[in-house]
């Protein structure tokens, strides 16, 4: 049984053990964020490691103010955002002007061959997305966390945050529908 | 409309409704089972592949910056002590010997000043090139 008061508080008195359960309690938490929100996956393992020094480095500052997985969320959410705003100067695909207008881009024939495999497909739109909407929907459905949560971590507005994953839902479940039709010819 | 119908889908499946507890038209009820489909993937593609190792590499990195620290402290400290006991030697030992080497520096205090910045110059260039070669 995890109980992250003792283990944060053994942690903070310089306890190394206690922080390696700490690392091994949240470290699928901090993959999966980064794992989505990075487009360059050779980069997760570093930036996973760069987190949890972060971590470690400011753990005395944690107030038990919200649960630790969205405080440790959060130091992932904001180095993957720092780590992309470095390296993608010229790729605005993260950030696209008009978000509310965002579409995905016309289908060739490699990504109708990948559509056998729905799961796998629906990934892939997933990583295409922009950053907003991939990261609701990996914070929502993949961790679990509530809208609250998600606040908390990305500090957006909650109202923003539900509008943001109601349209990539949306827009996913018309590329569903579009796949559903390619299966059907 | 549409976009009405979909916002409405989507609440329902929020609050837990099934598509059984409510009326909803045929075309309604596909809809909802494509969102139910669809979630249901988004949760179970989740790529967290962690390395075995990974947490155990963490504490090792941790532990490595500590040791570099007080190491640090260390050397730091250790030059303050050897410092003060050839000024206290000097001091002990030879008067006229200590006020030669303050006229000494008095007489060229500008070459030591820069001596001192560009060993520290130095210092701060070959850190950010080690850095770069193990981050680039």
């Amino acid at each position: 049984m995890f109980n992250e008061v003792e283990v944060v508080t053994q942690a903070i008195h310089g306890n190394i053990k206690a922080f390696e359960h700490i690392v091994k309690q949240y470290e699928k938490l901090v993959f999966s964020i980064l794992n989505k929100l990075l487009n360059n996956k050779e980069d997760v393992e570093e930036i996973s490691q760069d987190v949890f020094m972060k971590v470690h480095k400011n753990l005395k500052t944690f107030q038990f103010q919200s649960k630790l997985a969205t405080w440790i969320a959060r130091i992932a959410y904001l180095t993957a955002l720092n780590h992309i705003k470095k390296n993608s100067k010229h790729n605005s695909s993260d950030y696209p002007d008009d978000l509310d207008n965002w579409h995905f881009t016309n289908e060739n024939p490699e990504h109708i061959l990948e559509t056998k495999d729905q799961a796998n497909y629906i990934a892939k739109l997933i990583d295409q997305m922009p950053l907003q909407y991939k990261t609701v929907l990996t914070l929502y459905h993949i961790n679990e966390f509530s809208y609250q949560e998600i606040e908390q971590t990305t500090g957006l507005p909650e109202g923003t945050i539900k509008g943001y994953l109601f349209r990539a839902r949306k827009l996913l479940k018309e590329k569903m529908e579009g796949l559903i039709k390619v299966n059907k010819l | 409309m549409k976009e009405r119908l979909d916002d409405k889908l989507q609440e329902l499946l929020e609050k837990g409704a099934s598509k059984s507890e409510i009326a909803l038209s045929s075309e309604e009820k596909d809809d909802l089972e494509m969102y139910e489909a669809l979630i249901g993937m988004i949760a179970h593609h989740s790529d967290n592949h962690v390395p075995l190792y990974f947490a155990a590499n963490v504490v090792a990195a941790i532990q490595k910056k500590e040791d570099r620290k007080q190491a640090f402290v260390l050397a730091f400290l250790f030059a303050l002590l050897l410092v003060s006991a050839i000024y206290l030697f000097a001091f002990l030992i030879n008067i006229e010997m200590l006020q030669q080497i303050a006229f000494a520096f008095s007489q060229y205090v500008w070459v030591c000043l820069f001596a001192v910045v560009t060993f520290v110059f130095v210092q701060l260039a070959d850190k950010r090139l080690v850095l770069k070669t193990v981050h680039p």
